[in-house]
C-alpha cells in the first residue's frame, strides 16, 4: 500500500540505545519520586511525633501547675490551722508569765520578776513570728486581698503610729511623726499600708539598741510617701540590698548584723507590693537608713467622704 | 466595786483576764458565748462590757449590736478583744457600738485605762 516513499535506512541499534536510556531514566525518576516521598512521608511522622511530644509536655506542663498552685493552697491551709494552734498555748505562755509577772512586782521579788519577764516576753516574740509566717504565707498563696477604703490620712496613720509607739516602747525606742494636713483623705488599702509600715518599723526596731525613729509621711504625685529613719547607725551601705530577702540573711555573715529583722522588712516590701507601692533603703552620710515607703493612692475630696 | 462582764469563750483566756482584773479590785463575772452574755448584761447590768469578738455562732460584734439595740443594755459600754491588730477589726468594733478595741493578749495597764476611762461611773 506504501508506495512510492523510500524509507530511510535505520540503524536498530539507535533504537534499542533511546530504549535504554528512557527506560533507565524512568527508573531513576521513579526511584527519586520514592525517595522523595519516602521522605516528605518519615518528616511528616517524625513532626507529628514531635507535634505529639510537645502536647504531652505541655499537658504535663499544665498539672504540674495545678499541683504547685494546690500545693501552695494546702500550705497556706495548714499554715492557718497551725498558726491558730500554735497561738492559743502560746496566749496561755503569755497570759500566765504575766499573772506571776503582776504577783513578783506586787511582791518586790526583782529576781523572778525579771526572770518571768523574760519568759513572757520570749512569747510574746513567738506569737509575732507566727503571726508574720501567717501573713507571709497569705500572701504567697494569693490569700491576701485588696480592698481599698476612703480615710484622712492623718487619722488613719495617726492609730497605726499609736500602736507602734506602745509596741516599740518596751525595746526602749521612741517615734516622732509628722503627718500629712487633716484635710488629705485617700483611697488606700489602709489595712495593708498599716502592716506594710508596722512590719517596717518592727523590723527597724528589733535589732537596735534603742532612740527616737523619725517617721515623715507626704502626699505627693498621686502617691503616699512615709519616710523612716532608723536611729542607729549602720555604717556602710554593704548588705542593705538584701534587706528585703527573706532568705538572704540566714546563711550569710550579715545574718549576725541584721538580725531577726529579715522577715518583717521582707513583709514590709510584700505588703507594699500587694497595694502596687515599694520600700526602698539608703543610708544618710550619719550612717542612718532611710527606709521610704511608697504606695499609689488617689487624692479624695474630703466632702465627699462625708457624704459617702 | 466596778463590776465588769466577760465574755469570752477560751476558758485559759477568761481565767488569766478574770484572775488579773479581780487583782485589782474589780468585780469580774464570766459568759461562754454571745447568747450568755446578752442574758447576762440584762440582768446583771455591769459597769463594762470586754467582748472577744472571734465567739462562735454569734460572733462580738453581733452581741454587741444586740446589746446595743436595746433598750436595757444600751448604757454599757462594750470595749472589743480581738487577736488582730487590724484597722478593719477596729472599724468595724465602732460601727457595731464598741467604744474601744484591745487586742490579745491584752497588756493589762493599757487596758485598765480603757476601762476607767469608759466605765459607767454608778451602778444602777
Amino acid at each position: 500500500m506504501i508506495t512510492g516513499y523510500d524509507f530511510p535506512a535505520v540503524d536498530l541499534e539507535q533504537f534499542q540505545i533511546i530504549g535504554i536510556i528512557s527506560t533507565v531514566s524512568a527508573s531513576i525518576y521513579v526511584a527519586m519520586m520514592a525517595i522523595y516521598f519516602a521522605n516528605v512521608f518519615r518528616e511528616q511522622t517524625e513532626f507529628e511525633r514531635e507535634l505529639g511530644d510537645l502536647q504531652t509536655a505541655a499537658d504535663n506542663l499544665r498539672n504540674l501547675t495545678q499541683s504547685a498552685q494546690q500545693a501552695t493552697a494546702a500550705k497556706a491551709d495548714f499554715v492557718a490551722s497551725m498558726s491558730h494552734e500554735l497561738r492559743t498555748p502560746l496566749n496561755a505562755v503569755i497570759g500566765y508569765s504575766q499573772l506571776l509577772l503582776d504577783d513578783a512586782e506586787d511582791e518586790g521579788d526583782d529576781d523572778t520578776a525579771r526572770d518571768v519577764r523574760k519568759i513572757n516576753s520570749a512569747g510574746a516574740q513567738l506569737l509575732g513570728l507566727v503571726d508574720d509566717i501567717l501573713d507571709f504565707s497569705k500572701i504567697e498563696a494569693g490569700k491576701m486581698t485588696v480592698h481599698a477604703t476612703v480615710d484622712v490620712a492623718a487619722d488613719a496613720l495617726g492609730a497605726a503610729m499609736a500602736d507602734l509607739r506602745q509596741a516599740t516602747r518596751s525595746r526602749g525606742y521612741a517615734i516622732e511623726a509628722t503627718l500629712p494636713e487633716p484635710d488629705v483623705a485617700l483611697a488606700l488599702d489602709w489595712s495593708a499600708l498599716g502592716k506594710s509600715l508596722s512590719h517596717l518599723i518592727t523590723g527597724v526596731t528589733t535589732e537596735g539598741s534603742g532612740g527616737v525613729v523619725q517617721v515623715n509621711a507626704r502626699v505627693t504625685d498621686g502617691a503616699l510617701v512615709v519616710q523612716v529613719v532608723d536611729p542607729t547607725s549602720h555604717g556602710d551601705i554593704a548588705g542593705v540590698a538584701d534587706l528585703f530577702d527573706l532568705f538572704s540573711d540566714a546563711s550569710d555573715a550579715s545574718s549576725t548584723k541584721y538580725g531577726g529583722a529579715g522577715i518583717s522588712l521582707a513583709l514590709a516590701q510584700k505588703f507594699a507590693a500587694l497595694i502596687d507601692g515599694s520600700v526602698a533603703v539608703s543610708i544618710d552620710a550619719a550612717g542612718r537608713r532611710l527606709f521610704t515607703l511608697t504606695v499609689p493612692a488617689a487624692l479624695q475630696d474630703i466632702d465627699l467622704r462625708d457624704a459617702a | 466595786m466596778t463590776h465588769i462582764l466577760i465574755v469570752e469563750d477560751n476558758e485559759m483566756n477568761r481565767d488569766m483576764l478574770t484572775r488579773r482584773l479581780e487583782r485589782k479590785g474589780y468585780s469580774v463575772t464570766c459568759a461562754v458565748d454571745g447568747p450568755e452574755g446578752i442574758e447576762m448584761a440584762r440582768v446583771q447590768s455591769p459597769d463594762l462590757i470586754l467582748m472577744d469578738v472571734a465567739l462562735g455562732a454569734m460572733d462580738g460584734w453581733e452581741a454587741t449590736s444586740i446589746l446595743q439595740a436595746d433598750e436595757r443594755t444600751r448604757n454599757i459600754p462594750v470595749i472589743a478583744l480581738t487577736a488582730h491588730a487590724l484597722e478593719t477589726d477596729r472599724k468595724k468594733s465602732i460601727e457595731v457600738g464598741c467604744v474601744d478595741f484591745e487586742t490579745k493578749p491584752v497588756t493589762l495597764n493599757i487596758l485598765i485605762e480603757k476601762i476607767e476611762k469608759h466605765k459607767r461611773s454608778l451602778s444602777t
